[in-house]
């Protein structure tokens, strides 16, 4: 066959595939009851809980057919602006504080769920109101739900450490009982994990975050914590993990016996085999990190029938049911105040609620954060 | 002045998709590249490049990088001639043991990096056996030599079967001709199967070395300290979001990756 008739051919085939795929598109109309779910905050444990128990749970009690999506939040952030009223085609975004903070500073046209919606989402009303009206310092006025709390803990295998240090002063005091055992993510590492890990060190050891970080570094104080920390770098184990699978490897192997980490991701993993059967979570009462606690929005540009339906599932997502399974599963804290409800087993496992909810940390010195992540490993060495 | 033809413009408009695709997926990522790589705000537009090339780090991971790349490069060129001289002699099993080692070419990168840092553990399976020899275990993981091997674990396949299929094609009466006018083993190894086998060792081995240099999740995975030039411009861009950098310091990677090619096409032609 000559060159030109192979090249008529492939022309002819782009042309079918362009216009078969254009039509497609065109000629399959959406069903009413379709609900597309983007999600930009779970991570690998919380993407498969929601795709393999929550979703078909939903759609078999709501009658419903839910589209889930993993996205990122700029992305998204970035499409929704771009909508027109009605021509929405994301019902329903479960996304972390920061990207919820950022919609509300674009004036992304939100939901007023609660107190507004309170009729056809009752279960927004166990959520506790201060998370319903406020995030990170900004004014929700009820434009989101909260459907998880998420919390770093200290982490230790139980067998190992039966009595794990109850502070991070402690930790550093008895770093000598663990010489080699203690575990961290590298802080340059994708996770966050580690860079958390020296934030809380720091701020434990009295750095004063609301400083501005040019001021902050030149204190004496910043130079003394800074010692510390290498001091308890000194007796960690080395090198590093480059990334969380790697810690856990750790712990499974028994190199590492004890770090702080999330909590919801450390323990699923154990529970997949992946740590030892005896590791467990305890609090820190001088401070640990927050994790990204999870919000569900609702985007008002959509079509009522579906907002309808967006509203049901927010309902579903906020039940004692699926609540309950968060943590007693996932080991995340829910969204809602449901503690009573709680089997006594998952206390064994981590720190009751009560006991951590006053000494969450939120990262709000972002210069000092950057600097932890870019030389944490330059200034140990 | 060559006439345009109504044929040459009928195969111009039939390969303008095919140019596009070209255009839109290669040519464009590689310009916005470039582009982010340069300091229009700072004072000299190749801020990033000099920054990073007169930083004791950025040479630091350049010569890691090369070490890394010539050392697996070459240890993959070692294994192959000595894997070749075995089995072209086709013992019991041979076609099976050349599947075996195209393994590390179909498993993912990421999941070899996390067997490879299992089995070298010092509780592994190869310390195990080592234990029994030398009472203690030894420490591969996180090292340059632990680096080394599992470079070329991943990557000597390339060499070995661009080598392989050149020596396979020689004819076996040179080798015999040799042998009828005395020379030894070593001596049609060293005469002749090597100078025959040397294009195809060239074209394998740059392969290899290329893949290496570029070599981005053992690296990331079973490196711990040693972080070579993928690994850092990941770090710099997807960490510490600094775009710009990570962009110049994939631009210097692509170059010093042009200069080896550009050498070896240069040996080659020497060598015809």
């Amino acid at each position: 066959m000559k060159l030109g008739k192979i090249l008529y051919t492939l022309l002819l085939y782009i042309i079918t595939f362009v216009i078969f795929t254009t039509f497609n598109g065109c000629g399959s109309k959406e069903k009413e009851l379709e609900l597309t779910f983007i999600d930009t905050n779970s991570g690998a444990n919380f993407q498969w809980f929601i795709k393999t128990k929550v979703i078909p749970e939903a759609e078999k009690t709501l009658n419903i057919k839910i589209h889930y999506v993993v996205s990122s939040g700029p992305e998204i952030i970035q499409r929704i602006k771009t909508w027109k009223k009605g021509k929405g085609d994301i019902h329903i975004l479960l996304i972390k504080p920061k990207d919820l903070v950022d919609m509300l500073s674009s004036d992304i046209p939100l939901e007023t769920l609660y107190p507004d919606k309170v009729d056809r989402i009752p279960n927004i009303t166990k959520c506790l109101e201060d998370y319903l009206t406020s995030v990170l310092g900004n004014n929700l006025n009820g434009r989101a739900a909260l459907f998880w709390r998420s919390q770093m803990n200290g982490i230790c295998n139980g067998s190992l450490i039966p009595n794990p240090p109850s502070s991070w002063k402690e930790l550093y005091e008895r770093r000598g009982e663990w010489t080699g055992h203690i575990g961290m993510v590298r802080p340059d590492a994708k996770s966050s994990g580690g860079r958390r890990f020296v934030y809380c060190f720091l701020h434990a050891f009295g750095i004063d975050f609301s400083i501005p970080f040019e001021e902050l570094k030149n204190t004496p104080e910043w130079d003394d914590v800074w010692d510390k920390f290498k001091e308890l770098y000194e007796t960690m184990h080395k090198p590093l993990a480059s990334e969380p699978p790697i810690l856990f490897n750790q712990f499974k192997k028994e190199d590492v016996w004890i770090s702080v980490y999330a909590t919801d991701y450390t323990l699923w993993s154990r529970d997949k085999g992946m740590l030892p059967e005896t590791t467990k979570a305890f609090t820190l009462n001088d401070g640990v990190t927050a994790g990204a606690d999870a919000y569900l929005v609702i985007p008002s540009f959509i079509l009522e029938k579906k907002r309808q339906a967006a509203y049901d599932f927010v309902n579903f997502l906020l039940s004692d049911e699926i609540q309950l399974q968060l943590i007693s599963t996932m080991w995340q804290y829910p969204g809602t105040e449901i503690w009573d409800k709680v089997p006594e087993h998952v206390w064994e496992n981590i720190p009751r609620w009560e006991d951590i909810k006053n000494t969450r940390i939120r990262i709000t010195n972002n210069e000092a954060f950057n600097f932890i992540r870019e030389h944490t490993m330059e200034v140990i060495k | 002045m060559k006439k345009i033809t109504k044929q040459s413009l009928v195969t111009f408009f039939l390969l303008s998709p095919g140019l596009l695709a070209i255009g839109c997926l290669f040519f464009y990522p590689l310009f916005i590249i470039i582009k982010n790589s340069l300091a229009f705000e700072e004072e000299h537009i190749f801020y990033h490049y000099i920054k990073f090339l007169s930083s004791s780090n950025g040479l630091y991971v350049i010569g890691l990088t090369c070490l890394l790349a010539f050392g697996a490069t070459l240890l993959s060129i070692c294994l192959s001639i000595l894997l070749i001289l075995i089995l072209r002699r086709k013992p019991i099993g041979h076609s099976f043991f050349k599947t075996l080692i195209l393994a590390p070419i179909t498993i993912p990168g990421l999941i070899c990096a996390l067997g490879l840092l299992l089995f070298w553990d010092k509780n592994g399976w190869m310390n195990l056996v080592i234990q029994g020899i030398i009472n203690r275990p030894i420490q591969v993981n996180y090292t340059i030599p632990g680096l080394l091997i599992f470079y070329t674990w991943l990557f000597f396949p390339y060499t070995f079967l661009i080598t392989f299929s050149q020596v396979e094609s020689l004819d076996k009466s040179i080798e015999e001709a040799a042998e009828v006018v005395g020379a030894n083993r070593m001596q049609v190894l060293r005469y002749i199967l090597l100078p025959l086998a040397k294009p195809g060792l060239l074209a394998g081995s740059i392969i290899t070395f290329m893949l290496c240099f570029g070599a981005f999740s053992v690296p990331l995975i079973c490196g711990g300290d040693y972080r070579p030039l993928s690994v850092s411009i990941y770090t710099t861009s997807a960490i510490y979001n600094r775009w710009d950098e990570g962009s110049a310091m994939a631009v210097i990677m692509a170059l010093i990756q042009i200069f080896f090619l550009i050498s070896y096409i240069r040996i080659m032609k020497r060598t015809r």
